[in-house]
């Protein structure tokens, strides 16, 4: 008896701070954070852009990502930009221009439409974009503060809001170097995504003209491989 | 018919080369139209009032499962159009685009009709030397509507940053050049003397004027992008030789008649080019550089020395600037070094290009301005296009051009006098 309450003291001090209270790292929040936003390493999505309160449609776009450093958007619509597709290699960029029927470089600060930028939909992971420290830390969520670890991504200070028990995001503020807000994003509709329950709507808010709305609604998320080929600009058409 | 049943045995083998032959692990087929009309005045008459069909397929499957994706494209597209302001040709139909293809792991492979286009920067296509051009509008630069596809074969292998391309395209197509009669044909300033339609030259036959070529290019981990380019192909540029009437045989009995040809000059000539790119901030620097050698070079026109072969030198360096708003600014500088028996020349031009999208794009203005630097060619062209709906565009356009009497002079002599105002009218579904 007194052996098996031995036991238990030991295993009690082993395993209690995994399972009682313990805080996971920042890296770890960050980590999983991602996980709730990107199936696997590589994936594809059916995207739409909507603009406004009244949720007005702009345009949709497949998009198919590989890693943190790949991705391809293809305009579906509307019509007229049919074909002008943008793929991301890191920090370099390219247009398929359909009238040239040629991919041309383009500078990173080439908008997708109305607030979305291009990060909003290439940079699904936040992990090796961005180092992170814990600002604030609620009874239900974590306030996380990330900094770019790099040049040339798309926002370079953004903070964001983790849900405790899930690790969904559920906010966040993007931010210039001297911490002015840019933009503001809320996460939201959390339904069944590729096995899994993830955001399906994000609002992005443009800081200083509040009225400045856009939505990307996730359609459709599929965990797929892709031929490496697909990622390059001389086969972007 | 060869080519047809050619592209058929090409497809059939590169399905049974897939791994899960007859299996479609997911299918696509997007279909598209455009309906259109242009319609172009200059000071004196309306030269253009063409209206077209576009259709268009573009068909892919996944032959591979998950694990190891084989995607088959292929792409059909066709154009029909009638002009009744082209006095010799006011009907057309061409085929834009006849090909297939495989993409998987690290290689892409594509057969039939398609544009191989080259090069990093806007305005003349020094680079884009893989397809012929239509110059029966001569002032119609949209690459998509003058680039004329070949049937050829173009493979690429990317390894990591890297990628290698070959392309060969066995039979060697002739541009489309000014037709007899039309605004941009040279000899009705030349009385006595008629132009001869380059497509009653006779026609390259297969395995004779084959092209080939390749080019490998690598994106550096400090972003240049720079690649290096060989190409034999036939040439390019409009070049024409006059042929006097004791040498054409005709016209010696009627006055009245035509007593001079002016023939199109097409002749093989090799490429060596380069490419670069590279994106800093909000800039963007594109260059390109092709030396053309054995090419034919246009000296006068009315002389019977007017075409002679020699080295030419091209290169275009320029840079852009996006803002967060989208507008966009470009500069660039144009060189040309012809060296041969008779001609020697330079010519510089600058240009300047700015495009700014309005109202989520539903307005764009567009401002092109091209001049030369040792030269009076100048070309300005204002561009207003709006987007009616998602499917429908009006743009309306100038062309301002202005060129030397002297051919060595620049380029635009060729176009004098053919300024204009041209509209395009797109419905896309």
């Amino acid at each position: 008896m007194r052996f098996l309450l031995h036991l238990c003291y030991l295993f009690f001090l082993l395993y209690a701070p995994l399972t009682f209270g313990s805080t996971p790292s920042v890296d770890d929040i960050l980590q999983k954070a991602d996980e709730v936003r990107n199936p696997s390493q590589s994936y594809s999505m059916k995207v739409r852009v909507l603009r406004g309160e009244a949720k007005e449609f702009t345009s949709s776009f497949e998009v198919f990502i590989q890693g943190n450093q790949k991705t391809l958007i293809r305009t579906l619509e509307p019509t007229r930009d049919r074909g002008r597709n943008l793929l991301m290699l890191g920090e370099e960029m390219w247009a398929f221009i359909p009238n040239l029927n040629r991919s041309v470089r383009v500078s990173l600060s080439q908008k997708l439409t109305g607030e979305a930028a291009n990060g909003d939909l290439s940079r699904m992971r936040w992990s090796g974009d961005y180092s992170a420290v814990i600002e604030k830390q609620g009874a239900e969520q974590w306030t996380l503060l990330l900094t770019a670890r790099k040049k040339g991504l798309t926002y370079e200070r953004i903070r964001i809001w983790v849900d405790k028990d899930t690790f969904h995001p559920k906010k966040a503020e993007f931010l210039t170097l001297s911490d002015q807000v840019l933009k503001r994003a809320t996460y939201e509709n959390y339904s069944i995504l590729a096995g899994k329950m993830r955001p399906t709507l994000m609002r992005i808010q443009d800081a200083l003209r509040t009225d400045a709305v856009s939505w990307i609604q996730v359609d459709e998320m599929k965990t797929k491989k892709f031929p490496e080929s697909l990622f390059n600009q001389n086969s972007l058409k | 018919m060869k080519f047809l049943s050619f592209i058929l045995i090409f497809g059939c083998f590169l399905y049974w080369m897939c791994p899960h032959q007859g299996k479609v692990f997911a299918s696509e087929a997007r279909p598209s139209l455009e309906l259109g009309f242009q319609g172009a005045k200059n000071k004196n008459q309306f030269t253009r009032a063409l209206s077209y069909v576009q259709p268009a397929l573009k068909y892919s499957s996944e032959l591979g499962p998950e694990d190891a994706p084989v995607i088959w494209e292929t792409y059909l597209k066709n154009r029909l159009w009638y002009d009744p302001k082209n006095p010799s040709q006011s009907t057309d139909w061409s085929v834009r685009s006849l090909s297939t293809g495989l993409t998987h792991s690290h290689w892409k492979i594509t057969l039939g009709f398609q544009e191989i286009p080259w090069g990093e920067t806007f305005g003349p296509p020094i680079l884009d030397i893989v397809n012929p051009r239509d110059f029966r509008d001569s002032l119609l630069l949209d690459p998509s509507w003058v680039r004329l596809p070949t049937a050829s074969a173009n493979a690429m292998y990317f390894f990591e940053k890297t990628t290698l391309q070959v392309v060969l395209t066995p039979k060697s197509r002739y541009p489309l050049l000014p037709t007899p009669g039309s605004s941009y044909d040279l000899s009705t300033d030349h009385a006595g003397v008629l132009l001869q339609d380059e497509r009653s030259l006779t026609p390259v036959s297969w395995g004779q004027g084959t092209e080939f070529g390749g080019r490998i290019s690598t994106l550096f981990d400090n972003g240049i992008d720079l690649g290096f380019l060989y190409y034999k192909h036939l040439s390019r540029n409009p070049t024409y030789r006059l042929l006097l009437p004791a040498q054409s045989g005709i016209g010696s009995n009627n006055a009245a008649q035509a007593t001079a040809l002016l023939i199109p000059e097409i002749l093989p000539v090799q490429t060596i080019g380069n490419t670069l790119s590279y994106a800093f901030n909000d800039f963007v620097l594109r260059q390109d550089t092709a030396l053309n050698l054995q090419q034919p070079l246009q000296n006068h026109v009315r002389s019977v020395e007017q075409v002679d072969k020699g080295t030419q030198l091209l290169s275009v360096i320029g840079l852009d600037w996006t803002s967060q708003r989208n507008l966009s600014l470009g500069a660039q500088i144009q060189i040309e070094y012809d060296d041969s028996e008779l001609i020697h020349r330079f010519l510089d031009w600058a240009s300047l290009r700015a495009s700014y999208p309005l109202w989520e794009n539903r307005l764009i203005l567009n401002l092109f301005l091209y001049k030369g630097i040792n030269n009076p060619d100048t070309w300005v062209q204002p561009e207003i296009t709006l987007n009616i709906t998602d499917a429908f565009s009006i743009s309306l356009r100038a062309d301002i051009v202005h060129g030397s009497e002297d051919p060595n002079q620049g380029y635009l002599w060729l176009v004098e006098d053919q300024s204009r105002i041209f509209t395009w009218m797109k419905a896309e579904f």
